[in-house]
C-alpha cells in the first residue's frame, strides 16, 4: 500500500509527538533527580518488530537499547503471552537491559485488533537496584552477580493490573524503595500514554495505512543516511585509545584495555569494526553488545545526519562488528557496571578516525568520562539515609574555527543537567565550596580545548562514603588534532582532615570524615591545530580572562606579555620562530 | 476619556484607542522603527489625533528587551559573586541540547570572565551567615569594574534567596560609591534557589537595564509632552502590567510582553462571553503561539529561555512553533514532504506576493485553494498573484505526481497537524482535555486555520475577535497590574509552621503593597492569591496548590488532598500516602483595573443583510471536489447574524473560515463565535 506524502508527514509528526509525551510525563512525575535533572533516560515508540519509529532525545548512548528490550521481551516472555494492558520491566544487562543493573526499561505494547502494532518504551537510571554498595556503579566487581538485582523481561502490569509480586521483589531489593518505585510508577504512566497514542494513530489511519507509513518512514531514514555517507570520502580510517586498567580500583596499568575502531566508508555504506579491541576484562568495564551498537550508532549519527530525528531506518546502511568475548561483546557473567566508560570514548574515537576524511566536521577529543560520583551516608539533619549520584561536565575539543566548549557533560550524556550548589546544600549535608573552571586545563591549539571544572564539597557533621570511577586519566588524556595538544586529565582529590591530599582515579566506598573535602576536577578538551598558529590577541584575551596563565601563554603558545600585561609582538614573533624551528628539529 | 495601548512587533507597531464614553475601539498600524521603537510608538498614538491629556490609561508593550538580548546589544556588564562561584554563569547546567552536534556551542556568557568578580562572604542554605561580607573586597570590585568602563552591575550571591543581607549590603555600597551605575540584585528579581538560573536572570536584567531606562525615560518624556498625566503602564511577560517606574528596575519582566498581551486579551474576551477555559491561538507570518487560560488567568511557567539563557520569572506559558502564513513547503533528500519551520517571512514573502519569493508557502496554498481573496488582500491594498502561487505549488506537485489542488490542500493539512499537535501537547502536559476549552484565534493567519484545528481536536467553540490583527494591543487594555512574588521555603507539610508561613506571606504582602504604592494602586483594589509549591518528599518538581490567605494547621488536610488530586490529573498517578513537602510560597498580587464597557453592535436579523454578502467562491476540499463557500464582509455584520458553513468572512487584515459542519454567529460585541452545527441546522 502506498501512503500519500501528506498522510505520511502527518503520521510522522504524530509519532514524534507520542514519544515527546512519554518524556513529558516522566519528567514531571519522576522522584529522583538522576531522572529529571540528569535526564538519564531515553524513550521512544517502536513498531511491532522492534524498529525504533521515533525517539525523544534523552541520553544519546541508548540508541539501540530500546529495540533490544522489545526483542528480549519476545524471546523471554513470548509474543503470544502478551495482552493489552501489559507493561514489561527489565534490567538484566544480558537480557533486555543491555547496560548495567541500575538502568531499567519499562515498555508496553500497543494493541489494535488483537495484535501488537507497536511499542512504547522508556529506559532510565534508577538510584539503586541493589548490589554491593549503593549506586550501582562499581570499580571492584568481577561478575554481574555482584552488581545488583537483575530482572529479565517480566510483567510489571498484567492486563492493566499491577503485578504486586514484582513490586514486592523490587521493594525488597533496593536500598531506596520509595524513590525507585516512585520512578517506576512515573515510567508506567508514561509508557501507557505512549502506547495509547500509538494505538490511536493505528486506529485513525487504519492498520494497513499506518503500517505502510511506518515502513516508509524507516525507508526514508535509510535514504537520508545513505545520502549523508556519500558525502564522506571512501576509505578505511582507524583510531585507538587505551583505558586506565580493567575498571577495578586502581588496577595495575598492565591490565589496561585497548579499544580499536576501524571505520570503512564505501559509497553509501559504513562499517564500524571493533576487531582488535582487547578481550573481555576481569573488572566491570565490559560493554554489553546492545550498548556497543548504540555507541557506534551514536558516532555514525554525529558524522551523518546529526540534525535529523532518529529512527531505525537511519542505521540500516551501518554494520557494526564486535567479536564475541571481547570487551565490547562480553560473555555472561562478565561484570558491566562501568559500561559507560568505554562507550563515552567510542563516539569520540570514531570522530578521531574520520578526522582526515572530514576535518571540517570534527573536533579534538573531549575529557571522555561521565565523571560519575556517588556520595552516601546518613544526613545528620534528618537521620535519613541519602545517596547522591551525579556526573560532572568537562572540556570539549577545539573545533575547526572555534575554541572547544567548557563544562559540558561527556558524550554519553546529552541534555543532562548538573545539581545546582544551592539544591545540593539543601538536599545533602555538605557545603559546596567551589564551582569553577580550571585554568590551563584546555589543550593548547590554534583553537583551544574547552576547560574542565573543579567542584569541591565539604562533608558536614557525618561520615560519608565515596565511590568514583574516573577514567581517561593516565593512558589517554583528551587528545589534540592536527597539531593541537592534549587537554588536562580528569582526577578526584580528597583533602583529608590531617592536611594530606589523596588523588583518586577509581575507588569504591572510600570513607570521608566530617569536615573533609572532596574535589572533583574534570579534564579539558584537546586543541585543534598548532598552538603557535593561534592569533596572539586571542591568547591575550585568554590570559585576561584567566583561561590560560601567562606562563602557559609563553610555553605553549609562544606569546610574550610585557610587565603591563600587554602583548609584546616583537618578542612573540621571535619566540614563536625559535619554538617552531626547535619543533621542526 | 480614553484608554490607549501600543504594541511594538517585529514588522508593525499597533495601536488601539478605546473611547470610554462610547465603548468604541479604533486601531492604528504603523511600521516599527527598529533603531528607536519609541518613534513608531508615538506615531501609532498620534494617528488617533487625540490629546493624551484625555487618556487616563496608557499601556505599552515592546520588543526592546528581547531585541537587546537576541542581538547582543546590551550594556557592558559586571557580575559580583560569592568567592568560589564566579564561573557559575559560564558552567551553567552542563547540558547539550543538540546532542548529535559534534560542534556544539554553549550560549556565550553575557559577562566575560574578567568582569566576573568574587567577594568573601557566605550564607548557608538556612539563611545563616557563615562568613560575614568583607567590605574591602566590594570596594576593590567597584574600583576595578569602574576602571573597565562597566555600565551595569549584577550581584548574585550563593543562597541569597534564603537571606539577601549581603546582596543588600553590596547594593548599598554600590549606591554610595558608584551612584551612576545601574544595579541588579538577584533577590530583588526572585527569591528562588538555583544559582545559575538566578545569576543568569540578574545578569540579563543588568544587561538590558541602561538601554531600557533610556528608552522608558524618553517615552515618558514624550507622552508627558503630549499632555499625559498618569503612570505609563508596561506590559509584562506574566500577563500583567506594571508602572514604568517599576519596569526600570526589572526590565527583564517585559521580555515577552506582546505575546503575553494576546493571551490576556483572549482571557478577557472569553470571560465576557462567559467562558473560563481558553486556548489562545495567535498565528502570524512566521510562528504560531498558544497559551492556556484557566479560570480567567493564563497558565504561567516559572522559567523561560532566551537564546538558551534562563530567566527565572513567571511568564505566560507560551508555546511556539515555526508555523505561519510564510512557512515554506519543501521536500527533503529522502523524498518526504515538510512544511516549515523555515519561513519566507515578510521578505521575500510567499510566492504570490511577487517580491522575489519562489518557494510555496501556506499563504500560497490558501490563496490557491480559494480561501484567500486575491482582490481583497489587506483590504485590497496589496496585489497578489494566484498564478505565482500555482507555479510555486506545482514544483511540489510534480515531485509527487499529484495535482496542484491536492498539494495545496496537503500543505494545509500538514500545517494544521503541527498546530493541533502544539495545542494538544499544551493541554495534555497540564492534564486537561481540549474539549473543555474554547479557542480564541487571532493574528493575521489564526482565523483561517482555527476552525479546522478546533474540529481536529473536538474543541466545540472558536471565537474570532474584531480586528484580529491588532488583538495583542487590545489585550493590553484589558490587563491588570500584577506582581508575582516567590520565596523558597522548605518544610515537610506535617512540620510546616503556620506561624512561619504566615510571617513570610506577610513579608511578601508588604513588599507587594510597596510595589503597588509606587504604581499608585490603592490597597482596596488589590487582590491577593497565595499558593504553596508542593511535592512528594524526594521529588524535585512542584505543583502549585492554592492556599488560604491565613494558613492554619486545620487547612493541611485539604491542601494535601488538592495536591493529590492535581498530581493525578496532571500525571495520571499519585501517592496520597506519601509525605508531602513545601518548597516555595508564592503570592500573586493583582491590582485590578476597572474594565471599560465595550461598544455593542446593533442587533440584526438572523440572516445577515444584503450589504454583508459578497457572493460565493469555489474552494477546493477533501475528496477532490470544489465546494461553494458563501462570502461575507465582516464590517457589515450585525449582532445576532448567523452564518452556516461553509463560509468565509473577510476583513482587511484577516480572513475567517467556517467549515461545512460548523455555524458562525455574531455576538453582541462583534465577535465571531464558531461552533459545531447541531442536528438540523
Amino acid at each position: 500500500m502506498r501512503v500519500d506524502p501528506i498522510t505520511l508527514e502527518v503520521i510522522r509528526n504524530r509519532l514524534i509527538a507520542a514519544s515527546r509525551d512519554i518524556r513529558r510525563t516522566v519528567e514531571r512525575a519522576a522522584y529522583s533527580p538522576v531522572l529529571y535533572e540528569v535526564v538519564d533516560f531515553s524513550c521512544g515508540v517502536l513498531d511491532s518488530e522492534a524498529n525504533l519509529l521515533a525517539e525523544t532525545p534523552g541520553l544519546p548512548i541508548f540508541l539501540a537499547n530500546l529495540s533490544d528490550a522489545v526483542k528480549a521481551t519476545y524471546e523471554t516472555i513470548g509474543r503470544e503471552q502478551l495482552q493489552p494492558g501489559d507493561i514489561i520491566l527489565c534490567n538484566d544487562p544480558y537480557n533486555g537491559g543491555g547496560t548495567h543493573c541500575p538502568d531499567i526499561v519499562v515498555l508496553g505494547p500497543a494493541f489494535v485488533a488483537n495484535e501488537i502494532r507497536g511499542w512504547a518504551a522508556f529506559r532510565g537510571h534508577t538510584v539503586d537496584m541493589g548490589g554491593i554498595y549503593p549506586g550501582g556503579w562499581y570499580s571492584n566487581t568481577t561478575e554481574v552477580f555482584q552488581e545488583g538485582f537483575r530482572l529479565p523481561p517480566v510483567k510489571l502490569v498484567v492486563a492493566g493490573k499491577p503485578n504486586e509480586d514484582v513490586f514486592r521483589l523490587i521493594r525488597a531489593n533496593t536500598r531506596v524503595p520509595d524513590a525507585v518505585l516512585g520512578d517506576i510508577r512515573a515510567m508506567i504512566a508514561a509508557v501507557r500514554t505512549g502506547s495509547s497514542r500509538l494505538a490511536e494513530i493505528v486506529n485513525r489511519y487504519g492498520i494497513d495505512q499506518a503500517l505502510a507509513a511506518f515502513h516508509e518512514i524507516l525507508d526514508q531514514g535509510e535514504r537520508m543516511s545513505r545520502a549523508a555517507i556519500r558525502r564522506i570520502p571512501n576509505g578505511v580510517y582507524s583510531a585507538e585509545a587505551i583505558l586506565d586498567g580493567d575498571g577495578n580500583d586502581d588496577a595495575p596499568l598492565d591490565e589496561d584495555v585497548r579499544l580499536v575502531v576501524k571505520v570503512t566508508v564505501a559509497e553509501e555504506e559504513m562499517i564500524i569494526d571493533f576487531t582488535g579491541t582487547d578481550r573481555q576484562c576481569r573488572g566491570p568495564m565490559n560493554v554489553p553488545l546492545p550498548s556497543t551498537i548504540s555507541s557506534a550508532r551514536y558516532g555514525f549519527k554525529v558524522v551523518t545526519t546529526p540534525d535529523l530525528p532518529n529512527n531505525e531506518g537511519f542505521f540500516r546502511p551501518l554494520t557494526v562488528i564486535a567479536p564475541k568475548g571481547t570487551l565490547l561483546n562480553p560473555v555472561f557473567p562478565a561484570a558491566t557496571a562501568m559500561w559507560p566508560t568505554p562507550t563515552t570514548t567510542i563516539p569520540d574515537l570514531i570522530l578521531k578516525a574520520l578526522s582526515p576524511a572530514i576535518p571540517e566536521r570534527v573536533r579534538a577529543g573531549h575529557f571522555g568520562d561521565s565523571m560519575a560520583d556517588f556520595i552516601y551516608g546518613t544526613d545528620p539533619r534528618s537521620g535519613r539515609y541519602y545517596v547522591c549520584a551525579e556526573p560532572d561536565g568537562g572540556g570539549y575539543g577545539g573545533m575547526p574555527n572555534e575554541d572547544g566548549a567548557s563544562a559540558l557533560f561527556s558524550m554519553d550524556l546529552g541534555d543532562t543537567y548538573n545539581v545546582p550548589a544551592e539544591v545540593a546544600e539543601v538536599r545533602y549535608p555538605w557545603r559546596v565550596e567551589r564551582l569553577e573552571l580550571i585554568q590551563d586545563s584546555g589543550g593548547p591549539g590554534k583553537f583551544r580545548g574547552g576547560l574542565g571544572v573543579r567542584r569541591d564539597y565539604r562533608i558536614l557533621n557525618h561520615k560519608a562514603g565515596l565511590t568514583v570511577t574516573t577514567d581517561r586519566v593516565l593512558r589517554t588524556p583528551p587528545w589534540g588534532l592536527f597539531g593541537g595538544k592534549a587537554g588536562k586529565s580528569n582526577i578526584t582529590v580528597v583533602f583529608r582532615g590531617n592536611g594530606s591530599q589523596e588523588r583518586w582515579r577509581k575507588v569504591s566506598n572510600l570513607p570521608l570524615e566530617p569536615g573533609e573535602v572532596v574535589s572533583f576536577q574534570t579534564g579539558g578538551g584537546g586543541g585543534y591545530g598548532p598552538p603557535l598558529e593561534r592569533e596572539p590577541s586571542r591568547v591575550l584575551q585568554d590570559v585576561i580572562n584567566g583561561y590560560v596563565s601567562p606562563a602557559k601563554a609563553r610555553e605553549e603558545y609562544g606569546v610574550v606579555l610585557n610587565g603591563e600585561g600587554q602583548l609584546d609582538l616583537a618578542a612573540t614573533e621571535e619566540l614563536r620562530k625559535r619554538m617552531s624551528s626547535a619543533g621542526a628539529a | 476619556m480614553y484608554r490607549l495601548s501600543t504594541d511594538v512587533g517585529g514588522t508593525f507597531t499597533d495601536g488601539v484607542l478605546l473611547n470610554e464614553n462610547t465603548g468604541e475601539c479604533r486601531v492604528s498600524k504603523v511600521l516599527t522603527t527598529p533603531q528607536d521603537p519609541a518613534i513608531g510608538t508615538v506615531e501609532a498614538m498620534d494617528r488617533f489625533g487625540v490629546p493624551l491629556a484625555e487618556v487616563e490609561f496608557l499601556v505599552h508593550g515592546t520588543t526592546v528587551v528581547i531585541n537587546a538580548l537576541i542581538e547582543g546589544k546590551g550594556a557592558k556588564t559586571g557580575l559580583v559573586t560569592t568567592k568560589g562561584f564566579r564561573d557559575v554563569l559560564e558552567i551553567g547546567r552542563g547540558n547539550r541540547t543538540e546532542m548529535y552536534d559534534a560542534l556544539y556551542r554553549k550560549p556565550v556568557p553575557l559577562v566575560p570572565r574578567y568582569l566576573r568578580l568574587e567577594v568573601e562572604e557566605r550564607v548557608g542554605p538556612g539563611g545563616e551567615i557563615l562568613t560575614p561580607l568583607r567590605e574591602a573586597d566590594v570596594l576593590q570590585v567597584i574600583e576595578f569594574l569602574r576602571s573597565q568602563g562597566v555600565e551595569s552591575v549584577a550581584v548574585c550571591l550563593l543562597n541569597a534567596y534564603a537571606n539577601p543581607k549581603h546582596e543588600e549590603d553590596i547594593g548599598e555600597l554600590l549606591r554610595e560609591h558608584w551612584p551612576e551605575v545601574t544595579v541588579s540584585l538577584s533577590h530583588k528579581i526572585t527569591r528562588r534557589f538555583y544559582e545559575y538560573e538566578r545569576t543568569s536572570t540578574a545578569v540579563q536584567n543588568a544587561y538590558v537595564m541602561p538601554r531600557v531606562r533610556r528608552y522608558l525615560e524618553n517615552l515618558d518624556r514624550q507622552v508627558e509632552g503630549r499632555g499625559f498625566k498618569r503612570n505609563l503602564q508596561i506590559m509584562q511577560s506574566n500577563g500583567g502590567i506594571m508602572a514604568s517606574v517599576v519596569a526600570r528596575e526589572i526590565p527583564i519582566a517585559m521580555v515577552e510582553s506582546g505575546p503575553a498581551a494576546g493571551a490576556m486579551g483572549a482571557a478577557h474576551l472569553a470571560r465576557m462571553s462567559g467562558y473560563e477555559n481558553v486556548i489562545s491561538y495567535d498565528m502570524g507570518g512566521t510562528t504560531a503561539k498558544t497559551a492556556l487560560i484557566r479560570r480567567g488567568l493564563p497558565e504561567t511557567t516559572d522559567q523561560y529561555l532566551v537564546e538558551g539563557r534562563p530567566i527565572l520569572l513567571p511568564v505566560v506559558d507560551l508555546r511556539e512553533i515555526g508555523a505561519g502564513g510564510g512557512s515554506i513547503a519543501w521536500v527533503d533528500e529522502a523524498g518526504a514532504l515538510h512544511v516549515g519551520p523555515q519561513s519566507a517571512g515578510a521578505e521575500p514573502g510567499p510566492a504570490c506576493y511577487l517580491r522575489g519569493g519562489v518557494a510555496p508557502t501556506v499563504t500560497d496554498a490558501n490563496l490557491h485553494l480559494g480561501i484567500l481573496n486575491p482582490d481583497y488582500f489587506l483590504g485590497g491594498e496589496m496585489q497578489v498573484s494566484p498564478q505565482a502561487a500555482h507555479a510555486a505549488l506545482r514544483q511540489i506537485a510534480q515531485i509527487f505526481e499529484m495535482s496542484v489542488d491536492e498539494t495545496a490542500l496537503g500543505v494545509i493539512r500538514i500545517v494544521n497537524t503541527h498546530m493541533a499537535g502544539l495545542l494538544q501537547s499544551m493541554t495534555i502536559k497540564r492534564g486537561y482535555d481540549p474539549r473543555e476549552f474554547v479557542l480564541v484565534a487571532f493574528g493575521g493567519a489564526g482565523p483561517i486555520h482555527a476552525a479546522a484545528i478546533a474540529r481536529e481536536l473536538n474543541i466545540p467553540t472558536v471565537i474570532v475577535p474584531p480586528s484580529p490583527g491588532t488583538f495583542s494591543a487590545w489585550g493590553m487594555l484589558m490587563a491588570d497590574l500584577r506582581h508575582d512574588l516567590v520565596r523558597t521555603y522548605f518544610a515537610p507539610m506535617e512540620e510546616a509552621s503556620p506561624a512561619a508561613i504566615n510571617a513570610i506571606f506577610r513579608e511578601l504582602q508588604a513588599q507587594l503593597l510597596d510595589l503597588f504604592a509606587h504604581e499608585s494602586v490603592a490597597e482596596r483594589d488589590v487582590v491577593v492569591y497565595h499558593s504553596f509549591g508542593l511535592r512528594y518528599a524526594g521529588q524535585e518538581h512542584t505543583l502549585d496548590v492554592e492556599a488560604p490567605l491565613e494558613y492554619a494547621e486545620s487547612d493541611r488536610e485539604n491542601i494535601e488532598r488538592r495536591f493529590d488530586d492535581l498530581h493525578l490529573k496532571i500525571y495520571g498517578h499519585n501517592a496520597p500516602e506519601e509525605p508531602k513537602e513545601i518548597v516555595s510560597l508564592k503570592l500573586v498580587g493583582v491590582g485590578t483595573v476597572t474594565k471599560p464597557s465595550l461598544l455593542k453592535l446593533p442587533r440584526g436579523k438572523r440572516t445577515p443583510g444584503r450589504s454583508a454578502m459578497l457572493g460565493q467562491r469555489k474552494v477546493y476540499r477533501n475528496g477532490g471536489r470544489h465546494v461553494d463557500f458563501l462570502l461575507y464582509r465582516r464590517a457589515k455584520l450585525l449582532a445576532g447574524n448567523v452564518i452556516p458553513g461553509p463560509a468565509i468572512i473577510e476583513e482587511p487584515t484577516a480572513t475567517t473560515v467556517v467549515e461545512d459542519d460548523q455555524v458562525c454567529s455574531v455576538d453582541a460585541y462583534g465577535n465571531l463565535v464558531i461552533s459545531t452545527k447541531e442536528a438540523g441546522q
